[in-house]
């Protein structure tokens, strides 16, 4: 008895919840045309990605009223680190009849069986700060993306004309990269070696660390362990900042800036946990992502793209903000916001 | 001591015992959500979409095929997904190399079902643990998936690849819910209707009877994990003509989780010596339906994933209660 | 002797949901006499002494005891009442001491060991048990821990002694040794309930006989004004056909010839052989390798040495079977059905086609419905009682169920049948009836080769005996020689 009435009940149980969880969500559109933009995530626990989510609200919902929509509807779907499923979170988008959809690519060769997707649909296709890989096609219609060179090559160029000012030698610069598959990744590297080289100084060794903390924690101990005299690290995103920070502190190399033996820190992208250790002095310089510029190309070419008369370049890229610890006052900084989470 | 005259495992239910069947009141419930939902989220019972919901039915439903196999042994088989990503992307490297898609399917299924025999020769022959077994293999092929790929997908794959596979019937019926509905069909057959499938409950029930009844047991046992393995190859072949590409990402481990839980609600028991393909494909079909309902519904995704995690309690639970009655009374 | 103690149940009755198992008992028992209770499976013996021994409460009825109503609800009320419990296989804690074991209830707080052991020497010494007090249970053979159970029944002052089928698993020699002590338990003023399903123990024990059947007392007097054949009528509630007195038979060719059987030392270069239509019995102690010998032929466990010839009846005389296929010719009812002899969860049909689904291959798949018609007729023709074939196998009482299992194998008409302890936790009429389907099989022309710890079983079945001792056969008796004497002799 108890066995059947639990599957009834368990059935129904979801579906209730559902119903209710989906009623508090879908806001019901009064009168006028509302915008709907459907916005497919690899994944979304990630600070940076909360505020894409939040810039990119905020900048439609001031530019809709003058292109004629009365209010935009944002439809997220968030993929689990799967391609497959992303493919399929995307094909739920189109069943929903959105005007246009956005996608953080997860993978950057799959994406593209989406991208055709969304042709075949006749709905707009727009990838955010992750581009298809060279040979996939069909392209996107728009790509939205933080100028990934630039980020390292002008935050690297401060920063090596920093050390020259204060006149500092750097021994054994070590960089620790992403992915090597991740076209970011390999922009930033690049940016930092050309910028490098324009101070006659290169890389003495690469770590690459596949976006994950612990690849970056073992690697970096074997390479300082290689070049203990380094003094210079070059780092691709703040989160790779903690594991760096565990190989100083156990070779007696980690100090802030003004202190004997400071290890100079050069880092990208700008999360909460980098700008305390910039505020700390631990940290030197970083290339942060520019979120509201993102979000503003974004909303200069969307209206268009949407009615089909865009002729404006189908790859958008922002200049990186370039900080160092006492910008952090005065700039306005996406990792500020979330700043209490990262205590 | 109660008799329940109408309750066998082969054979036919009929009447009005069909409906103190549990997992007919399932089926039944399940339908009338479908009614229901189908009313409130007018996308839903659209021919576009409840092909996409059957297409990822599929690709949990494939290898959960296989798993039902398994399960009624009371084995397990961790490296499904893993299986399928590791074949997918050995197999479309050699495709992408030769632009052949006959070679490349070919592979696949080869690759898939080399390491399914591995699983199956480790459980039936050398008495490994099977949860231990396959998640060491699931673990390698992670290994030579990432190694090979260096992250990075593989890609150019011959347009034959994914418009056969890929395609749909007729501009509708998608060729991977073709497939999903053929596999399953010829399982089910195989499962209830042959001696091998009897055998396999007979091994599943009591291990120690099966052998006195004549049973090789040992060979039953290599042949569940070789068709875990199959399942998984064609799982992969479908997959990667989707995505018109292969990448370690195409299987995550974490896709056990809708795999097994497929089986679950659909019957079986990870106790084993139970198990329907009819009641995984409706597992799968629930599995798929959740995830689709909750994006239709434009649902805060962490309420998906509470919601994803109470159902697999749930059914971890109602497995308990239908089979806690090994020996006790 | 001091104040004897008396205990009286009246009037008691049990019902459980669907079944009532006692139907208004009445006993009337004092200190001093040992009595006897019989009954089929199912017939409320072990409902009562549960009952008495807390684990069920009465329906209806009350117990006196010593003239005054006593409430028994749990099993240390039944210690409080003075009722020791001595069960079939000893609950004991295996890695604690005997000492530890007997004092079981006084193992509080800080133990005072050499209090305990004082107790526990005192009590085993009642019994002249020469154990000692600091041994581990785990170590001591059954026998002795049944003596730990009694002993600790006796140190929480137990008057009233339950045995419950204690000499199932015992020697000889075993056996003598506990009724010696239960003898001078009654001397010294112990009620004391012995149950068993071996008549020639209770007639040579017990002072009194009590047979239940359904539920109600159908007998009870002095056990030597009972006859057997009384007993057993009154246990069933019918005439009994009774094996045995057959004439001797003879044979012609042999269907099965076992030829150097080694698997380590159990067996140990066992040969024999088997004629057409012979039941060869055989017999040997505990540990003997009668099971490793039929596992060994049935190919179940991997030979070191050895050969398993069987004649095919087709004209080739004997020929040599490959172990992994002799499964084919013969049928072994297990030792243990619950183990390995059936599939419980399963129904009747299923388990009957279960080893010979190959018969039933039509074309490319199964016949269902031939198998489940085929069941009914084997059902039938073994007179199982159950419902119908569509009856699950664990809803069967342990007889039926051993009918089941020998009805699968005659479906797969096998050269040579193979049945370890075919009666074993079967009740006396199934009992009856399996033995005799066994000689009839015989006479039919299947070779039957049986393997039994009860002598009267053996000697009723077989027309020839080998005799086991440790894996190798130590003698050959024919039916006439088969005698308790011999048979014991040939074992040590």
């Amino acid at each position: 008895m108890k066995k059947r009435w639990l599957g009834v009940a368990l059935t129904v149980t979801m579906t209730a919840t559902m119903l209710g969880a989906g009623a508090a969500t879908v806001s019901a559109a009064e009168g006028g045309e509302t915008l709907k933009i459907g916005f497919s995530w690899s994944h979304k626990n990630d600070s940076l990605f909360y505020s894409f989510d939040e810039s990119l609200a905020k900048v439609m919902d001031e530019t809709c009223k003058e292109h004629g929509y009365d209010a935009v509807e944002w439809v997220h779907v968030v993929a689990e680190d799967n391609a497959d499923k992303q493919s399929s979170d995307i094909s739920d988008l189109i069943t929903q009849d959105c005007d246009v959809i956005v996608a953080y690519a997860f993978d950057n060769v799959a994406i593209a069986s989406s991208a055709q997707e969304c042709k075949d649909a006749g709905i707009p296709f727009v990838l955010y700060d992750r581009n298809m890989a060279e040979d996939a096609e069909p392209k996107a219609d728009l790509f939205i993306g933080l100028d990934t060179y630039n980020q390292a090559y002008l935050a690297g160029k401060e920063f090596f004309q920093m050390l020259k000012d204060d006149g500092v030698e750097a021994n054994s610069i070590i960089s620790i990269m992403g992915a090597t598959n991740d076209n970011n990744a390999l922009n930033r590297e690049q940016g930092f070696t050309d910028a490098a080289k324009e101070f006659g100084l290169e890389i003495k060794q690469t770590v690459p660390s596949d976006w994950d903390a612990e690849k970056a924690l073992t690697g970096f101990t074997a390479a300082f362990q290689a070049n203990p005299e380094c003094n210079v690290v070059l780092i691709a995103s703040d989160f790779i900042v903690t594991a760096v920070q565990s190989v100083l502190e156990a070779n007696d190399a980690w100090y802030p800036k003004g202190e004997e033996g400071h290890v100079y820190i050069c880092s990208q992208d700008g999360f909460p946990t980098g700008i305390k250790f910039m505020q700390d002095g631990y940290m030197d310089y970083s290339g942060m992502y520019n979120v509201d510029g993102m979000a503003e190309n974004f909303a200069s070419a969307i209206y268009e793209i949407i009615e089909g008369t865009y002729k404006g370049e189908a790859e958008l890229y922002s200049d990186p903000l370039v900080v160092n610890a006492e910008d952090i006052e005065s700039l306005e900084l996406w990792g500020k916001n979330y700043m209490d989470e990262a205590e | 001591m109660v008799v329940n005259k109408n309750q066998t495992t082969a054979g036919k239910q009929t009447g009005f015992a069909l409906l103190k069947n549990g997992n007919v009141v399932m089926g039944l419930v399940t339908i009338a959500a479908f009614v229901v939902l189908s009313v409130i989220i007018p996308q839903f019972l659209t021919v576009g979409n409840i092909f996409n919901l059957l297409v990822q039915a599929s690709s949990i439903g494939i290898p959960a095929i296989g798993l039902t196999f398994i399960i009624i042994t009371a084995g397990i088989d961790l490296s499904l997904p893993t299986t399928m990503a590791v074949s997918a992307i050995l197999g479309c490297a050699i495709m992408a190399k030769t632009q052949s898609t006959f070679l490349g399917v070919v592979s696949i299924l080869a690759i898939a079902m080399f390491i399914g025999a591995i699983n199956g020769i480790s459980v039936s022959k050398l008495k490994m643990v099977p949860m231990i077994v396959t998640l060491a293999v699931s673990t390698v092929n992670i290994g030579i998936s990432n190694y090979y790929t260096q992250g990075k997908s593989v890609s150019g794959l011959p347009k034959s690849f994914s418009s056969v596979f890929a395609g749909s019937i007729g501009g509708v019926l998608p060729i991977s819910v073709l497939v999903f509905a053929l596999v399953a069909v010829v399982m089910h057959i195989l499962l209830t209707k042959t001696i091998f499938g009897r055998q396999l409950f007979q091994t599943g029930v009591n291990e120690k009877a099966a052998r006195v009844n004549g049973v090789n047991t040992t060979k039953i046992i290599f042949l569940i994990y070789f068709i875990g393995g199959c399942m998984a190859g064609i799982n992969g072949i479908l997959t990667a003509a989707r995505l018109n590409s292969a990448g370690p990402t195409m299987g995550p481990q974490s896709a056990f989780n809708n795999i097994v839980c497929a089986c679950v609600l659909g019957g079986a028991s990870v106790w084993g010596g139970k198990g329907t393909i009819l009641g995984t494909v409706f597992g799968s079909i629930v599995m798929a339906l959740i995830t689709n309902v909750m994006n239709l519904m434009n649902i805060d995704f962490f309420v998906t994933y509470v919601i994803k995690g109470l159902v697999i309690i749930a059914v971890c639970y109602l497995d308990v209660l239908r089979n806690r009655v090994k020996g006790s009374r | 002797m001091e104040n004897q103690t008396s205990l009286e149940i009246k009037n008691i009755s049990k019902t459980f949901p669907g079944v009532k198992a006692l139907d208004d008992i009445n006993i009337k028992a004092h200190g001093g006499e040992i009595i006897g209770l019989i009954g089929v499976n199912g017939a409320g013996k072990s409902t009562l002494m549960n009952i008495l021994g807390g684990i069920h409460k009465p329906s209806q009825g009350q117990i006196l005891i010593d003239g005054n109503p006593v409430e028994i609800n749990s099993p240390q009320d039944a210690e409080k009442y003075g009722i020791g419990f001595i069960h079939q296989e000893p609950v004991m804690f295996n890695y604690m001491t005997v000492a530890e074991n007997i004092s079981l209830s006084r193992l509080k707080g800080k133990v005072n060991y050499k209090e305990i052991n004082v107790i526990a020497k005192e009590y085993l010494g009642k019994m002249n048990c020469d154990i000692k007090p600091t041994d581990k249970v785990g170590e001591l053979p059954i026998g002795s821990r049944q003596m730990v159970e009694i002993a600790r029944a006796l140190s929480s002052g137990g008057k009233i002694l339950l045995f419950d089928e204690p000499t199932a698993s015992f020697t000889d020699k075993e056996k003598q040794k506990l009724f010696e002590v239960i003898r001078d338990l009654k001397k010294q003023g112990s009620c004391i309930f012995f149950i068993s399903h071996f008549l020639d123990e209770v007639e040579e024990l017990t002072d009194r006989t009590i047979v239940l059947r359904d539920g109600k007392v159908v007998i009870t007097g002095n056990t030597k004004d009972i006859t057997r054949e009384e007993i057993l009528r009154n246990m069933i509630g019918g005439e009994v056909a009774q094996v045995g007195n057959e004439q001797k038979r003879t044979f012609d060719k042999v269907t099965m010839k076992v030829e150097n059987l080694t698997v380590g030392k159990l067996p140990d270069h066992v040969s024999f052989e088997i004629r057409r239509g012979e039941v060869l019995g055989i017999w040997g102690l505990m540990g003997s390798g009668r099971t490793e010998t039929l596992r060994a032929i049935y190919g179940i466990d991997k030979v070191d040495e050895g050969a398993v010839y069987l004649d095919l009846d087709d004209g080739r005389g004997l020929q040599k079977i490959s172990f992994k296929d002799i499964s084919n010719y013969c049928g072994y009812v297990t030792e243990a059905r619950h183990d390995d002899g059936c599939m419980l969860p399963w129904t009747l049909w299923e388990n009957m086609a279960a080893p010979n689904l190959k018969a039933y291959k039509k074309k490319l798949f199964l016949d269902y419905n031939q198998q489940k018609e085929d069941s009914k007729e084997f059902a039938k023709k073994l007179n199982v009682k159950a419902p119908s074939v569509f009856t699950n196998m664990s809803a069967l009482s342990g007889g039926n169920q051993q009918k089941v299992i020998m009805a699968k194998w005659l479906m797969k008409k096998p050269k040579v049948f193979l049945i370890d302890e075919p009666t074993r936790g079967v009740d006396v009429g199934a009992k009856a009836e399996i033995q005799r389907m066994i000689r009839e099989l015989a006479r039919e022309g299947t070779s039957c080769l049986v393997v039994s710890s009860e002598i009267e079983e053996i000697s009723a079945l077989s027309d020839r005996v080998i005799i086991l001792n440790r894996g190798v056969i130590k003698g050959e008796l024919s039916r006439e020689e088969i005698e308790k004497h011999t048979l014991m002799s040939l074992c040590v």
